[in-house]
């Protein structure tokens, strides 16, 4: 029998020529916020517990956050994967140890009540308890070190928050999960990723994880999965054997494992994404701040419209002029003045993730409603305003033949001229391809457990029965140690 | 990620498109800027790739058909269903590359003096 490394940037073991073979009382699939979370949890309780994780270790610092580097190095497929539809959709994934905590935005918010409350009515989420899930919560902020900047937010929160209130609509910073030094400004955080807090938690409590091990499938006989097959770091293959399985490959690849695995029922069928649409916007004076995000969010309109910032690195700023370059493109040379923002929406719309044999990549398809194309015009509409009332002089909405708004009278000809179909629609908050609850349409039960299976879960984004309308890693994390207390609670540790 | 590479198809009409698009670009660029794409493409989810390849073929032949600069053009300035999905990608993979390498790119590509 082999064993992976116990440490975190040195995890990578190599398998001789035969299939290696590994053995774990639980094996987690995926290290990102569902994943490590329970894996240190599971650890500490005294499971064995082995993490795979089908990207790489990539320590803090070694990347420039948003930078083509980064994408090769910590997203699937180099930040270039599509959800097909009219339009498509473009999503982006973490694929590094840590998951999507290492490259996305930092911004938490908690599940609202209402959203809570509603879940558990709509889905039939058995003992949904928000003062548990509040007191989760608070564990969790606590774990990440969440709190709001020190001292003056960067210039291109500013933005969002002035051009709010000017117009009277509800805004306010929303902390990340980030260490600031003493007397430490916007730009100094480091952020409290997986990396930095729930792996080495989980590694300190005798997890071992194997990075650059991708899961092939699961092998299931009858209502037990017994092993996974792999493929490691080398292109060898390996087999893990397992008395526990939890899948935490995040809402794309934690369905089409479990699809491959001969699991599809209710799986993959109900995919939820927050689709955004964006804009640049040009100031009288810099704003931008190439490696990092606003911190504002404005949530007059939540939870249907929400607005807030995007990373604004020059490159970054092309590619939202791109639409319509030959009016457009003259905004790049005042670059540092220009930053991106989104106008995202709670959809209405559903995807599928469909594993299609012979194929190594599942297939991804998000159909926007009508009312999901009328609300993205009209959130686009009113980035646009409160843009012009934050003292932009010039925006640039990211559609084919966009015009250039620069008075309020330009808004109505956005209005007019906007599709979908001429847009660039992306997100990065996918979830609920294997919702929890008693639900018939539910695939999971209330705790994350498979249905019909009895020794495999679910615990990541896939979880959560539809959109929160909030970025959802606190949600997912909120759940995740839930589900993990509730196993813990249920199985005991070989010992 | 399957064995071959989609530089043939793809090659052709990212190097097109950036000369419209683009032409202060130097050529040593946007062999560079192409390269980088055709990358990318390698890197696409595999049913995605193969769609891609599938809109990139016809493509492809008509980048190839001497005298088609006008219909290229127009291509690659209307958002048609899947065909401007295809364009809009390989646009977006170029520009984000361009002005991430050389930040200061003027907007028709060439360089400041």
């Amino acid at each position: 029998m082999k064993h992976a490394s116990t440490t975190g940037a040195d995890a990578v073991t190599h398998a001789p020529a035969t299939e290696a073979l590994y053995d774990a009382e639980v094996l987690i699939i995926g290290s990102g916020a569902g994943g490590a979370t329970t894996a240190a949890l599971l650890a500490e309780a005294g499971f064995d517990v082995l993490i795979v994780e089908e990207g790489d270790w990539v320590e803090q610092g070694t990347v420039v956050p948003f930078s083509l580097d980064q994408m090769n190095r910590q997203y699937r497929s180099g930040g270039v994967t599509v959800a097909l539809g009219l339009p498509s959709i473009a999503y982006t994934e973490g694929r590094c140890a840590g998951g999507g905590t290492e490259v996305n935005s930092g911004l938490y918010r908690r599940p609202p009540a209402e959203l809570l409350d509603r879940w558990r009515t709509q889905y039939h989420i058995r003992d949904l308890d928000p003062d548990e899930m509040y007191a989760i919560a608070e564990e969790v902020e606590t774990a990440l070190n969440v709190t709001p900047v020190p001292g003056a937010v960067s210039p291109a929160s500013t933005v969002l928050q002035r051009g709010a209130d000017a117009l009277h609509w509800q805004n306010s910073e929303s902390p990340r999960w980030m260490k600031y030094p003493a007397g430490g400004s916007a730009a100094s955080g480091q952020r409290q990723s997986m990396t930095r807090t729930y792996l080495p938690r989980a590694q300190r409590a005798g997890a071992r994880l194997l990075t650059q091990c991708r899961v092939r499938r699961l092998s299931i006989n009858g209502t037990r999965a017994s092993d996974a097959e792999v493929v490691l770091a080398d292109g060898s293959p390996g087999r893990i054997r397992f008395r526990h399985v939890f899948v935490c490959g995040g809402a794309i690849h934690t369905p089409a494992l479990l699809q491959r695995s001969g699991l599809r029922e209710r799986i993959g069928d109900t995919l939820a994404v927050h689709p955004t649409v964006k804009l640049a916007a040009r100031f009288p004076d810099p704003i931008n701040m190439p490696d990092d995000v606003p911190v504002h969010q404005v949530k007059e309109f939540a939870p249907e419209i929400s607005f807030g910032g995007s990373a604004s690195n020059p490159g970054l700023v092309a590619l939202s002029l791109a639409d319509n370059w030959g009016q457009f493109s003259h905004a790049l040379q005042d670059w540092e003045r220009v930053c991106v923002y989104y106008a995202a929406i709670t959809s209405e719309g559903k995807g599928r993730v469909k594993a299609i044999p012979g194929l190594r990549d599942p297939l991804v398809t998000y159909h926007l409603t009508a009312r999901d194309r009328q609300m993205l015009r009209s959130g686009l509409s009113r980035l646009a305003l409160l843009m012009l009332a934050a003292g932009a002089d010039e925006v640039y909405p990211s559609y084919h033949h966009a015009p250039i708004v620069r008075s309020t009278a330009d808004i109505a000809e956005l209005q007019r001229s906007f599709a979908t179909t001429k847009a660039t629609v992306m997100t990065v908050h996918l979830c609920s391809t294997v919702p929890l609850g008693e639900h018939p349409r539910c695939a999971a039960d209330s705790f994350g457990q498979v249905r019909g299976m009895k020794n495999v879960w679910v615990n990541d984004a896939s979880m959560l029965p539809d959109a929160p309308g909030v970025n959802p890693q606190g949600s997912v994390m909120a759940f995740a140690v839930r589900n993990a207390r509730r196993f813990i609670g249920t199985e005991r540790p070989r010992g | 990620m399957s064995g071959h590479s989609s530089r043939g198809l793809v090659r052709p009409f990212a190097q097109r498109l950036l000369s419209a698009d683009l032409p202060g670009l130097s050529h040593a660029q946007r062999d560079q800027v192409a390269a980088f794409t055709v990358q990318r493409v390698d890197e696409l989810p595999s049913v995605l790739r193969l769609g891609v390849e599938i809109i990139a073929a016809p493509m492809r032949i008509v980048v190839a058909i001497p005298g088609s600069g006008r219909a290229i053009t127009w291509l690659i300035h209307h958002p048609l269903p899947l065909v401007g999905e295809y364009v809009r990608m390989i646009r977006s993979l170029a520009y984000t590359y361009i002005w991430e390498q050389w930040p200061l790119t003027l907007p028709d590509g060439s360089s400041p003096r």
